[in-house]
């Protein structure tokens, strides 16, 4: 959308979210290791803060910071949480902010460029934060923009990805998918290790983010996830050498034409 | 802005159960925004009531893009386009009509034809040639496989 309309995405980090929240319960830690104070040995801590590792932590963050973005006028939206918007009338032109929040990170979007400055000032006032500038790596995706255009891709994911599972210089196949493929559930064959089966699956999906062309071959080899056999593994590895050869795209986002809606 | 997408089924995919593989793909203006790849729930009788349940599936998914983007104020000139290529399957989204061959669909699959009634949603016809989301549904020779993936908008940078 923000391509769509020509809009420029911002990125921001919020510096140890968790520690931010607010605790609604009591709760007491130890005195840690090498800090305990002496003659005191026997008392404790009270948190009036949220820790790493505490299991309300998540949730108290986004309580704060979900009570931050409406005091500043945001409204959460109701069909995906994790989506703030704003919107005001400037001299009758219907002007928006959008914010896209993941845990700590944050995408901001809008079609005044002065807004999301003083959105960026506001956050940084209120939570140590730091201000990544212009979008161009979030959760593993990159971004490449020009005028007329966005490509979202996954290029570094990919190969780190291929190095990981040993196929960096296998052959390349032109399609991730054979003619006439017909996989089987319980044929005679051979096991392979789950645990790998299921970790380049999992490394695989995540890359459908990106990259539509894939979803059918790793849909058809998720279904084997169960008990995993050696031609449901050579078919993962067709998808492999695959991507080998197609590490270098993308999908395109193009900028709508002057005078279009 | 306009919503336009395309669903598709490959009928009895899997050879063991029988269930079909859908697919769809939705654009934003030209952007690729929703698409996936799943086995059916449940094994359909003819290939038209594949790409009934592929197409009710979306249906669903098009329901939660209409509401986020009205939240996100989008200005949508114009209902949601689904674009199929089975007709018999866009006759039963279009027309409340039961026989013989469809009075066992499940209820649930009949969201479609209350989105297409309502003017949700609008159920198009177009050439199996032109059907972006085949491409999700079965494996495919290189050449329509790479035509299909630049229809994806997937290009090289």
């Amino acid at each position: 959308m923000a391509t769509w309309e020509g809009w420029s995405l911002h990125q921001l980090d919020v510096k140890s979210a968790f520690l931010n929240g607010y605790l609604e319960e009591e709760i007491y830690v130890t005195q840690p290791l090498g800090f305990i104070v002496k003659g005191e040995e026997h008392k404790v801590y009270r948190l009036n803060k949220a820790l790493y590792g505490l299991k309300q932590a998540p949730r108290a963050w986004n309580h704060r910071i979900n009570q931050f973005l409406e005091k500043i006028g945001f409204v959460r939206c109701v069909s995906e949480q994790g989506v703030y918007t704003k919107y005001w009338k400037d001299q009758d032109r219907e002007e928006k902010i959008i914010v896209c929040l993941y845990v700590d990170d944050m995408l901001v979007t809008g079609s005044k460029p002065e807004a999301i400055a003083e959105f960026k000032s506001q956050m940084l006032s209120e939570f140590e934060m730091s201000d990544l500038g212009r979008l161009n790596y979030f959760l593993g995706i990159e971004f490449q923009f020009t005028e007329a255009r966005t490509i979202m891709y996954q290029m570094k994911y990919s190969r780190d990805l291929l190095n990981r599972f040993g196929m960096k210089d296998c052959n390349a196949a032109v399609t991730p998918t054979e003619m006439g493929l017909r996989l089987e559930r319980c044929t005679e064959e051979e096991d392979v290790d789950h645990t790998e089966f299921r970790r380049i699956i999992g490394s695989l999906r995540y890359l459908c983010n990106t990259r539509p062309d894939l979803s059918y071959g790793v849909g058809i080899v998720s279904r084997h996830m169960q008990s995993p056999k050696v031609s449901h593994m050579n078919v993962v590895k067709r998808i492999l050498r695959y991507l080998r050869g197609t590490c270098n795209l993308g999908i395109i986002f193009p900028c709508k034409k002057p005078g279009v809606r | 802005m306009k919503l336009v997408g395309f669903a598709y089924a490959d009928w009895c995919g899997d050879r063991e159960d029988r269930k079909s593989t859908a697919g769809h793909i939705f654009y934003y203006g030209e952007g690729p925004v929703s698409w996936n790849s799943v086995k059916e729930p449940v094994v359909a009788l003819s290939s038209c009531e594949a790409e009934y349940i592929a197409a009710a599936q979306v249906a669903c998914e098009v329901a939660w893009l209409r509401m986020l983007l009205k939240e996100l104020n989008a200005d949508l000139i114009q209902p949601p386009i689904l674009f199929a290529d089975n007709k018999s399957a866009i006759d039963l989204a279009k027309h409340p009509s039961a026989h013989d061959k469809s009075k066992h669909i499940e209820m649930r699959f009949h969201f479609l034809r209350e989105q297409v009634n309502d003017k949700k949603l609008e159920v198009e016809h177009c050439n199996t040639e032109d059907q972006n989301a085949d491409i999700f549904t079965k494996p495919l020779k290189a050449a329509r496989f790479c035509k299909l993936r630049e229809s994806l908008g997937i290009v090289r940078f």
